[in-house]
């Protein structure tokens, strides 16, 4: 999944904003929560000044200006894929509905976590050990990529004309050096 | 007959727990989910204590295969799968165990409740009408989201080590507290399969667990543990009959639980417990 804010890289984290009085999510890349943790000032640190400031905005509070600036420039994108996240009754990529799924314990794609998040989670993680992933994620979020996948996604970015996405991953390349391999 | 004390070689976590494996389950970002999409990387262990040995091997297994795909993966819910309950790590660690000596000392609900209690499966082999034929258990975490993939490996290894030494201890006590308990269901399934005229292969599966228990523990001579087991296993593989639907399909099964039975009969006619 793609960061929802600069498109660009791996989505790795999750934010929590408030828009319009509801809830919200937007996944995005390490750089992006980076940013937005910055720009959120945490008006009561902690005593101990343990770990980063949280990344999740309580109930009543309004998120920071940069945060709302963020959810205006990506509405457009993200009121497709919020709507779909709140009510989806159908996954976009795959056309496989929210009953069918829950009917077969099948999914049919994995935008199906996406689009059907709120039901998963309110359906089929009570036995899980906690209520969100901790642990590895794949390198290709970590930014430890391959030269082979990179490799592959350059040529894929090329092929569709993304020339914008085609030049950070020949960048990316260019700075692995080295030949074949790692 | 009176309890003894045998040698410690007794006691071996190897009668206990009878192999185990973990997988890692990884799908393509870009596909479809479909059924034979799925990347399985599998790594075997022997004993419990082996089990974070058995993870560096499967994790660099895993970063060699992340080096040829891009894995569906969500910040939320980790490493995607099909199945709407399959996330996070996807990390399987899974193992069969041997608990006879917990059920006869009549110690297998609490210990089962305790192992469901940290988020783990513990099943049974229910055939034939029988159930948890054999007292052979698989046991796995179902869980995978919310713990890091070495906290679970170390809380996975605890588990199957407290399981292990619950079930030693409860083979102790029972030649030591309960001896007649122990001589009462080696010796009533030893006159069984040596005078049965009928047994199906799960009947002479749940038979053999306490002769496999007495022989692990060297209380059975004429046959070893090892035969004992791998007796189980053929049973276990046989497929089931269906519910005879006809006279033809009954005189099927009966000649095949007749043909069984001899052979066993013949088998054990000299195997002794030695207790
Ligand atoms: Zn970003
Ligand atoms: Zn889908």
């Amino acid at each position: 999944m793609k960061c929802e804010i600069c498109h660009e890289a791996d989505a790795a984290a999750v934010i929590h904003v408030k828009k319009d009085g509801e809830d919200r999510e937007l996944y995005v890349c390490k750089a992006c929560a980076a940013k937005s943790r910055h720009k959120k000032k945490n008006p009561n640190p902690k005593p101990n000044g343990e770990g980063a400031p949280s990344l999740e905005f309580g109930d009543g509070e309004e998120p920071p200006e940069f945060v709302k600036n963020l959810v205006e420039a990506t509405l457009g994108f993200m009121k497709g894929v919020v709507e779909s996240e709140q009510n989806s009754r159908t996954c976009p990529a795959c056309k496989t509905t929210w009953e069918q799924a829950k009917e077969s314990g099948h999914l049919g794609c994995p935008n199906c976590w996406k689009a059907f998040a709120k039901n998963i989670r309110a359906n089929f993680l009570s036995g899980q050990y906690g209520p969100k992933h901790v642990g590895s994620m794949p390198p290709t979020v970590t930014g430890e990529a391959s030269r082979a996948y990179l490799e592959r996604e350059l040529k894929a970015a090329v092929a569709r004309e993304d020339f914008k996405r085609a030049a950070a991953l020949k960048r990316l390349i260019d700075a692995l050096g080295g030949k074949e391999g790692q | 007959m009176s309890a003894r004390r045998g040698p410690n070689s007794q006691f071996q976590a190897t009668h206990v727990v009878t192999g185990g494996s973990m997988c890692l389950y990884r799908n393509d970002q870009d596909r479809r989910f479909g059924t034979d999409d799925q990347h399985v990387i599998t790594e075997l262990w022997e004993l419990p204590s082996d089990i974070p040995d058995a993870y560096t091997r499967l994790e660099a297994a895993e970063r060699r295969l992340a080096a040829e795909h891009v894995f569906a993966w969500h910040p939320e819910f980790g490493y995607l799968s099909p199945f709407p309950d399959h996330c996070g790590t996807g990390l399987h660690v899974w193992a069969e165990f041997h608990l006879e000596g917990l059920n006869l000392i009549g110690d297998l609900q609490p210990v089962r409740a305790g192992i469901e209690a940290m988020r783990m499966t513990f099943h049974g082999v229910d055939a034939d009408g029988i159930h948890n034929a054999g007292h052979i258990f698989r046991i796995w975490n179902n869980a995978t989201l919310g713990l890091p993939e070495r906290k679970l490996v170390r809380r996975v290894m605890r588990t199957f080590e407290d399981l292990v030494t619950q079930e030693l201890y409860a083979r102790q006590m029972l030649i030591e507290d309960t001896p007649r308990i122990f001589e009462d269901s080696i010796m009533r399934a030893l006159a069984i399969l040596r005078s049965a005229r009928l047994l199906s292969p799960w009947e002479l599966f749940d038979l053999l667990s306490p002769i496999r228990l007495a022989a692990n523990m060297g209380y059975i001579a004429g046959i070893t543990g090892s035969e004992v087991i791998s007796l189980m296993a053929a049973q276990a593989k046989k497929p089931d009959l269906p519910p005879p639907q006809s006279i033809a399909d009954e005189r099927r099964r009966d000649n095949r639980d007749a043909a069984l039975a001899d052979r066993i009969n013949k088998r054990f006619a000299r195997v002794e417990f030695t207790f």
